[in-house]
């Protein structure tokens, strides 16, 4: 009986003009989102291949500089040390920050670079991206194609009074919500596993799939099902606690603008009001005012020394000066990172009451595109940069001991090196979102269960 | 068949529905339960389906109780709506084959299915045609082709004359008969007292949820069913509808 049920659920909704075009609209969108970011993760590979290549060559022409001082120094304060971003191999699924970061960046010895993207706030969700990608598609698309698929599916049959027949016989309640669980499930996955396998094949032929990205793609696809079922468990729950299906279609569609738009949005600027951070122009303005104390106090040094000295017991001074300013300046850095690290934690705490912004994470965390990315992004900036400083450094105190600078060679100039975690570490980083996901199915389900058990079908 | 025991019914919002109501309903007979609108028939009908819990008294079908059993008491009984809405995508054969598997004849054929189908009065060629397209008399029928499929020993019908032809009327009668002489009893509710009376074994008139008069067939020979019925009528326009409680 119950195999009938599922099998009446899955024919009934085949058989709707609602499900052909929602079929429709599954494989269009999902195919042609795909189609867009795959051909975009091409571009930006080609683009930063080429980067990487260019650079290289800038740098080993930088390094043949005649003057080797010259060539430290155009490297360590004139132009820097340029570096490609690297593109992650997932990007073609979606962008997540990534969107928003040049295609290099370059590197000075006099300075700790921060900052990599082009102005997000540290709060934002990971999903802002420019070209809407499949997370983008799964967020909001799909998302609002399976509330409109299965906003009617219990006051819908109450309305036709089919309901009413149903349970004149001897069929559980429950047997009969299960039944319509298994059976909407399977309508609205059919369409997004058949769209989303052949945007696979697609990726494939265009070289952006590979063999190894198929357990991270099998998982996004997992936790893009789960997505998609907390909208479907959220439908099936409205439509029990109703009794039309004009009142369910519009509370469904309150909960999904409340869902996939307004929370996800709020969340950030909430964050900001509950947990502000200092602007970068704030931080740099005492950084700049810690420099000029420095140099102040340097200049008061070689004034004092009597002459315009340069000897060693003044450098020494100058450097310790140098320190305790670079020290202080770190400090501030310090404070900007974790203002700008827990306003961020704040907000996804805050975002993840809808599942929009738990699938958006999920997906930046398995798409290696989200927030702890581009965390990792920051500290290879912030890592290069004092590299960067201590490379100069050492070819300073080499010059000052041989006596001349030194030629520096390309590969021992520091280079941008973000760590990239293995998939399991990826995965483990989306696991708290995969988990909110399966616990807000759980939720919803057993609210509908509940209600449905108590559901009035006169 | 079906035995109902001082049944009660008040509503959330303090709306007596059915008072005290108690009746037996035996296998091949046919009861019909005659009130105006409001007179509680509904209700009474929602009571017996186990759709609504009553406040007091008992529903036993086959001698189950359907609020302490409902699975097994619903086995005995099938149901035609005012007005049957059946799975419009769906064919006629479709609609019957999910209904007759959903109460347990799993085992059921296409032969069968269009025996019955035939025997409701519906036209062969309908079979394969989807129900979204049928009138209301074809959908009646095809209701009660579902509850014939069921094999249940009650039958229980609201209202299922409204709206029908004389002549869609008339064919119906004669499925009820042919389904009393197949041993079922038949628990109908209806306003057309002139129906009522050409095949109900009993009738039962109802006003305020309660039954204030049972008239046998013998007795409905002899009296003006019709005066009866205005006069208890009269009564609830006069403001006697669905009492509320304090």
């Amino acid at each position: 009986m119950f195999l009938r049920m599922i099998q009446k659920e899955i024919v009934q909704h085949v058989l709707s003009l609602r499900f052909a075009v929602t079929f429709v609209l599954f494989i269009v969108l999902v195919f042609a989102s795909v189609f867009v970011t795959t051909n975009e993760y091409v571009r930006q590979r080609e683009q930063h291949d080429s980067l990487a290549s260019e650079a290289k060559k800038r740098l080993e022409e930088i390094c043949a500089i005649e003057e080797a001082d010259d060539a430290v120094r155009t490297l360590a304060w004139w132009e820097g040390k340029k570096d490609a971003i690297p593109i992650s191999p997932l990007s073609w699924f979606g962008q997540g920050m990534q969107g928003a970061y040049p295609p290099a960046v370059v590197t000075k010895a006099d300075r700790v670079s921060r900052r990599v993207d082009r102005g997000q706030t540290a709060a934002a969700a990971p999903g802002s991206s420019r070209i809407p990608d499949f997370v983008y598609v799964v967020n909001v698309v799909l998302s609002l194609l399976a509330i409109l698929l299965l906003f009617d599916s219990v006051c819908g049959e109450k309305e036709a009074g089919t309901l009413r027949l149903m349970l004149t016989n001897s069929v559980p309640r429950a047997q009969l919500l299960l039944a319509k669980w298994v059976g909407g499930y399977v309508v609205l996955l059919v369409p997004f596993l058949l769209a989303t396998a052949g945007a696979v094949v697609y990726a494939l032929a265009k070289g952006a799939f590979t063999s190894d990205q198929a357990g991270a793609v099998l998982f996004l696809v997992f936790t893009a099902c789960l997505y998609i079922a907390v909208f479907f468990n959220i439908s099936l729950f409205v439509s029990t606690t109703t009794s039309r299906s004009a009142t369910s279609l519009l509370v469904c569609l309150l909960v999904w603008v409340m869902a996939v738009l307004v929370v996800p949005n709020m969340a950030p600027v909430t964050a900001q009001i509950l947990a502000p951070t200092p602007s970068q122009d704030k931080i740099k303005a005492e950084q700049s005012a810690i420099q000029r104390e420095v140099d102040l106090k340097i200049s008061r040094l070689t004034l004092t020394s009597g002459e315009l000295s340069y000897g060693d017991k003044v450098e020494s001074e100058e450097d310790e000066l140098r320190a305790e300013g670079e020290r202080l300046k770190k400090k501030w850095d310090q404070y900007y990172e974790d203002r700008r690290r827990s306003q961020a934690e704040l907000a996804a705490a805050l975002g993840r009451i809808s599942p929009a912004t738990s699938w958006t994470y999920a997906a930046a965390s398995i798409t290696n595109t989200g927030f702890e990315a581009h965390e990792r992004l920051r500290e290879a900036r912030v890592r290069l940069g004092e590299e960067m400083a201590k490379f100069y450094h050492e070819a300073r105190e080499a010059s000052h001991r041989d006596g001349e600078w030194t030629h520096p060679q390309p590969e021992d100039v520091p280079t941008l090196q973000v760590i990239t975690p293995d998939a399991t570490a990826s995965l483990n980083e989306a696991m708290v979102d995969v988990l909110i996901l399966i616990i807000m199915n759980v939720v919803f389900f057993m609210l509908a269960f509940t209600f449905f058990l108590r559901y009035d079908v006169r | 068949m079906l035995k109902i025991n001082n049944l009660k019914k008040i509503y959330e919002d303090g709306t007596l529905a059915v008072d005290d109501l108690s009746l037996a309903v035996e296998s091949a007979e046919v009861f019909v339960l005659l009130g105006a609108n409001g007179a509680g028939k509904t209700s009474t009908i929602m009571l017996i389906l186990g759709f609504t819990e009553p406040t007091a008294g008992n529903v036993e079908i086959n001698g189950v109780d359907i609020q302490k059993d409902p699975l097994a008491a619903k086995k005995h009984v099938a149901y035609v709506s005012e007005n049957v809405m059946l799975y419009a995508n769906f064919t006629a054969r479709q609609n019957l084959d999910f209904f007759s598997r959903l109460s347990g004849r799993e085992d059921i054929t296409d032969d069968e299915l269009m025996s019955v189908f035939k025997r409701v009065g519906l036209a062969e060629n309908a079979f394969q045609r989807r129900v979204g397209g049928f009138s209301k008399g074809m959908r009646q029928r095809l209701g009660i082709a579902i509850a014939i499929l069921k094999n249940a020993g009650l039958i229980v019908l609201d209202e299922p004359t409204s709206g029908l032809d004389p002549k869609g009327g008339h064919e119906f009668l004669d499925l009820i008969d042919g389904l009393r002489k197949e041993n079922k009893a038949i628990l109908m509710s209806s306003h057309d007292i002139f129906r009522a009376r050409a095949i109900a074994d009993r009738v039962g008139i109802m006003r305020s949820g309660k039954i204030i008069q049972i008239l046998d067939k013998g007795e409905l020979k002899d009296v003006d069913l019709e005066k009866i019925y205005l006069e208890s009528m009269d009564r609830v326009e006069a403001g006697a509808t669905s009492a509320k409680v304090e």
